[in-house]
């Protein structure tokens, strides 16, 4: 390829398909903003691009050479202009054939796909054409030879989600997710955020999952075979594993336990970007946050620390060292298990008389702090780390080896991701 | 801590959690009534979900849930 390469869609901003082309090929990959396909079409300088929502339908109007994927879903996300040829494909459908190849399950695998818009149509292809013999489609809106989402049974399957539920909690889900209690599989297709309710569900009922980063990936590289940019021979674990290296992690604990000091030493072994949201809660009070605890009191200091949650922009790979009593809020746990990987940093140490910690500042205090909030740290972490009175290195070390021992999955035995 | 430190703990929790129930349960004359006086059918499938979906944002998820079936059981019981 000699002409530009890009992704268009609306919106595109949040959008990780750079940082994963970037993962496999050096070629440049650009966000379109603001490009409808007619106008991808008509810029010379532009060779190929791939087309997100809204507008995989209007691109599959365009082309005038399909492959069979796009035209049974009359869809297409991968469009190359050759002279006068306009060439569409359908990988998400190509992708999802890859991951279900991974888990390895036999065709008599019952399959249930939640959901009948253009993403479900994609993925009852997929399925139909790995060979699954039993697929049954829920929506709210069932059509002929669907059911509707309060017919669903607690029955193992592999279960397919692709209702745009976004970053909806679990008590805001239309459905009872115990009902996956005994699936096979569970498959999110969406990434924002990283960890869905329904991703969730499928962690703490231990099912083996995969959310859209790995479809991300597996339609990239589909795509990237197409425009001829790889070779057949990339492995799929080996770049999605590197693009769970550039999620968040959010470090949380008791005070003390490090999280500041660990998060910005790990930070730099692994050249990512820190953040320490007490030192930049600090900086946008103007004051010592002892202070501010003290003359506007812990509930006004909870708001704006929850304020400032939502507003930390989230670069790529950032750690994130938060304030020990963060978890107190419940909108603050569900941001964090959502958007990240939270590490616990857990710690039998007791940091008492210290003025900068008002809170927990009697031993008595710390107890009780210890008390109410190891059930909340134990809710929101992915990774439970232990730490004797161990040294920094040590720690960093023990964080080091938990970390890849979470990731692992994703790097090499895809057929039972957790 | 030592295991009479533990327990004093967890009498505190059931102090509360006796409390919360008794009153919890004793708002189930009134629901039962304005459940009539609205038109509203006694079991509300959709509300059962939001509150057993709610108990998955805690690591103690599924035994949360256990208890909250039981406890939805007996709250029907005394709106009949």
């Amino acid at each position: 390829m000699k002409g530009r390469f890009g992704l268009i869609g609306d919106p595109i901003n949040h959008s990780l398909s750079p940082r994963v082309h970037q993962l496999l090929h050096h070629f440049p990959y650009e966000l379109f903003q603001g490009k409808t396909p007619e106008d991808v079409l008509h810029e010379t300088t532009i060779e190929a691009f791939n087309i997100t929502a809204p507008y995989k339908h209007q691109a599959y109007q365009l082309c005038n050479e399909l492959s069979e994927e796009a035209r049974l879903t009359e869809a297409v996300n991968l469009v190359l202009k050759q002279g006068q040829r306009v060439k569409g494909w359908n990988t998400d459908v190509e992708g999802m054939i890859l991951l279900l190849t991974t888990l390895q399950l036999p065709p008599s695998t019952p399959v249930k796909i939640l959901g009948n818009g253009a993403t479900s149509r994609s993925m009852l292809l997929a399925c139909r054409q790995f060979g699954f013999k039993k697929i049954t489609v829920y929506a709210r809106s069932p059509q002929s030879n669907e059911l509707s989402l309060q017919q669903l049974d607690d029955q193992p399957a592999l279960v397919i989600q692709t209702i745009p539920f976004g970053q909806m909690t679990a008590e805001e889900y239309p459905f009872d997710l115990s009902l996956f209690q005994h699936s096979i599989a569970m498959i999110d297709v969406t990434y924002h955020p990283l960890h869905t309710a329904f991703i969730q569900a499928a962690m703490m009922y231990r099912k083996p999952w995969h959310n859209g980063l790995s479809l991300l990936v597996a339609q990239a590289i589909k795509g990237c075979q197409h425009l001829g940019l790889i070779s057949s021979s990339v492995n799929f674990a080996s770049v999605l594993l590197a693009l769970w290296r550039t999620m968040p992690i959010w470090l949380v604990g008791l005070p003390g336990s490090g999280k500041s000091v660990i998060g910005k030493k790990f930070a730099t072994k692994y050249q990512r970007p820190f953040i320490d949201l007490d030192q930049l809660l600090e900086q946008q009070l103007g004051v010592p946050l002892a202070t501010f605890i003290q003359t506007q009191g812990e509930e006004t200091f909870r708001q704006h620390e929850a304020q400032l949650f939502k507003t930390s922009l989230l670069k790529p790979g950032v750690i994130i060292a938060t304030g020990g009593g963060c978890v107190l809020t419940t909108s603050i746990r569900a941001f964090m298990k959502q958007s990240g990987i939270v590490v616990w940093l857990d710690t039998n140490r007791t940091v008492i008389n210290d003025p900068n910690r008002p809170l927990t500042s009697t031993r008595e205090a710390f107890e009780q702090a210890r008390l109410k909030r190891t059930p909340l740290y134990e809710s929101v972490s992915h990774i439970h780390l232990t730490l004797n009175d161990q040294d920094i290195e040590a720690t960093i070390n023990a964080l080091e080896d938990a970390y890849e021992n979470y990731l692992h999955v994703f790097g090499t035995e895809l057929k039972l991701a957790r | 801590m030592t295991l009479t430190e533990l327990r004093n703990h967890i009498d505190a929790i059931d102090d509360q959690l006796m409390t919360l129930l008794n009153e919890r349960f004793a708002l189930m004359q009134q629901v039962k009534l304005a459940k009539a006086e609205e038109g509203i059918a006694l079991v509300d499938t959709h509300r059962e979900t939001i509150i057993l979906n709610k108990a998955l944002a805690f690591n103690h998820a599924q035994a949360i849930q256990h208890v909250y079936r039981l406890l939805m059981t007996l709250s029907k019981e005394l709106q009949q």
